[in-house]
Parts: C-alpha cells; structure tokens; sequence
C-alpha cells in the first residue's frame, strides 16, 4: 500500500475520533513515513514498519480506550434498520398509490365521457328548439324529396312541370341553407366569444376564490354558465361544419 | 527477542528517554531501538496513550529540515510514574536475578 492510502484507510478507521486529533496523528505518521524514505527505505517500507492499518487503528483507539467495532458496527445495524423499514414503508405507499391512482382515472374518465354526451345532449336540445321553424321548413323539403323518388313516371313528367317551380324550389332551398349556415357561423361566433369570456372569468373567480374571497357563489354559477354556452358554441360549430 | 519482555520493558525504555531529552517521534524511534528493537506501528500508540495518560505533553517546533516537529516532554506526574516504573523494575529484575543465579548455584 502506498502512504496515501494507508494514511487515508486509517483516518477512516480512526473516524470517531475528534477531527483535530485526526489530523495531527495522519501529520505525525505522515512525516515519520517521509523521514524514512528520505533515510533511503521504499515507500512500502516506510509503511509497513507501521504494521496493518486494523491493528494500528485499533492500538490507538485502546489509547483513548474506545473500542474499535463498537460504533462501526452500532451504525450499520441502525442503519440497515432504518433503509430496509423506509424501503418497506416505500413500497406499501406506492401500491397503495398506484391502485388508488388507476381507480382515480377510471371514474374521472368515466365522468368525462358522461358530462360530455350530457352536455351534447342539451346543446343539442336547445339548438333544435331555436331553429324549430327552420328545421319545419326543411322537413317540409324533405317530404317534397321523398315523393319525387316515389314513383318512375313522375319524375318524366315532373321534370316538364318542375320547369319555373324546380328553380325557385332550388332557389329557395339554397338561400335556407345559406341562411341556416349564416346562423349556425353566428351562434358559433357570439356563443363562442361568451364562452371564453366565461371561462376568462371563471379563471379570475377561482382565484379570488382562492384569495379568500367570498365568491363561491358566483363562481360555480359562471362554471355552469361556461359550460352551457360553450357546448351550445360546440353544437353549433360541428353543426356549421357539416353545412 | 521475547515480546512479552520487549512489551514489560518499553515503556520505562520511552519514559526515560524522553526524559533525558524532548523528542520527536521519528527520533524516538530510533533512540528506543538502540535498546530494544521495536516497529512504529508500537512506539507511536504507545506515546498516544502516554500522552492521553498527561505523563507526556507535546509541543510543535519550527524544523529547518520540513514541516514543524511534534516534540513530547514529560510531566511531573510523567516523572513520578517512571520513578515507580524503576522501582518495580529494579525490584522485578533484582528478583529474577538472584532466582536464577540460586539455580545456576545450584547445579
């Protein structure tokens, strides 16, 4: 062993003594070992008259009358004590968190899916009740459409007679959907605007919420306002969409 | 040589020669070896335990030859256990002595 380590293996073994002391034996030891070498002995030598590192430790500790495995040994058993507890400990917390997590994420998405066909449910509702003269009115297209594919003659002699009627059905038809689309783009724009407004607001209420302000109230109304408004914004948009 | 006389003998061999003269552990070393052969690895224990005991104090002094020396000077109290220490001894070896020239008379 060359000095350095053995100087530095025997400051370890020597670890509970006071720093200070540490230091001024490794200072003495390593000066004896120089003083030798300078002598002419190898570096080896110059070590080796110290004899085993264990033993030396331990001859000086006798010194302080400390003994040597006492600490090293209280240590580790504390020690292993506490890592294999902790990791027991580790492992129990995330099971347990891991099977609540995964249960967590089921029910939410569960919810999610809910909410979301109930709130396409109502946007889909409310729409249908603003456009019902509209939707009359294509039903009434509708039916016109169902008789022309009917019957295989009238649609020969329809054709004659449709003449002047067909394009101003055509017409008519054309200037509803425009209409119909013209609507629905509206409903998107305004009923979209409100909703980020709403959700803008909403933002600005949670954390007032949070502050401590005593805006409950006002926040879960705007949060089911924001919804509202912004699945009828959805309807109407998947609704423009296919016009 | 026997360790077991070796190890009786050493401290009195240490007390003494520190008490003629403070001395650096390199230097004691070779001053006990001339009496008795012994390895660092026992002296320098030995002057821990001395001087923990207080029958030794240590002093740095600057070196010319490298970094400043720790020199061990006895005490008062040092002193007085190598007073006791000769005493025994004196007696001890007295005692073998006149044992062993009784047989060697004897044979």
């Amino acid at each position: 062993m060359n000095k350095n380590e053995y100087l530095k293996k025997l400051s370890k073994l020597l670890h509970m003594l006071k720093e200070d002391e540490i230091e001024d034996i490794m200072a003495e030891y390593e000066q004896h070992i120089d003083m030798k070498m300078a002598e002419g002995l190898s570096e080896e030598e110059a070590v080796a008259a110290f004899g085993t590192v264990e033993e030396l430790a331990s001859d000086i500790l006798d010194a302080y009358h400390v003994k040597p495995d006492f600490t090293e040994k209280k240590k580790m058993e504390a020690f292993e004590k506490v890592q294999s507890g902790s990791k027991k400990v580790l492992k129990n917390a995330g099971e347990a968190g891991k099977g609540f997590w995964e249960s967590l994420k089921e029910k939410t998405r569960k919810i999610v899916s809910a909410c979301k066909s109930a709130m396409k449910k109502t946007a889909s509702f409310v729409l249908k009740c603003i456009l019902a003269p509209f939707l009359f009115i294509k039903g009434l297209f509708h039916k016109n459409q169902e008789r022309k594919e009917a019957g295989m003659e009238q649609p020969v002699q329809k054709k004659k007679r449709k003449g002047l009627g067909h394009y101003f059905i055509s017409f008519i038809k054309a200037l509803f959907r425009l209409i119909r689309k013209v609507m629905y783009g509206f409903v998107l724009f305004v009923f979209g605007i409100t909703g980020m407004g709403m959700i803008l607001c909403l933002g600005f209420l949670v954390v007032l919420l949070v502050l401590g302000y005593p805006v409950t109230g006002i926040t879960i109304g705007i949060l089911g306002a924001a919804m509202t408004v912004n699945s009828v914004a959805y309807l109407a948009g998947s609704k423009w969409r296919r016009i | 040589m026997n360790s077991q006389f070796k190890k009786g003998v050493l401290e009195l061999i240490v007390l003494e020669s520190v008490r003629t003269k403070d001395m650096y552990g390199y230097e004691l070393v070779e001053e006990v070896s001339k009496v008795v052969d012994v390895k660092e690895g026992t002296i320098y224990p030995l002057l821990k335990r001395l001087t923990n005991e207080r029958y030794f104090e240590t002093y740095l002094r600057e070196s010319t030859e490298g970094p400043p020396r720790k020199y061990y000077h006895i005490t008062a109290s040092g002193i007085l256990y190598l007073d006791s220490l000769e005493a025994e001894w004196e007696e001890f070896q007295s005692k073998v002595c006149n044992f062993l020239k009784e047989h060697k008379n004897n044979e």
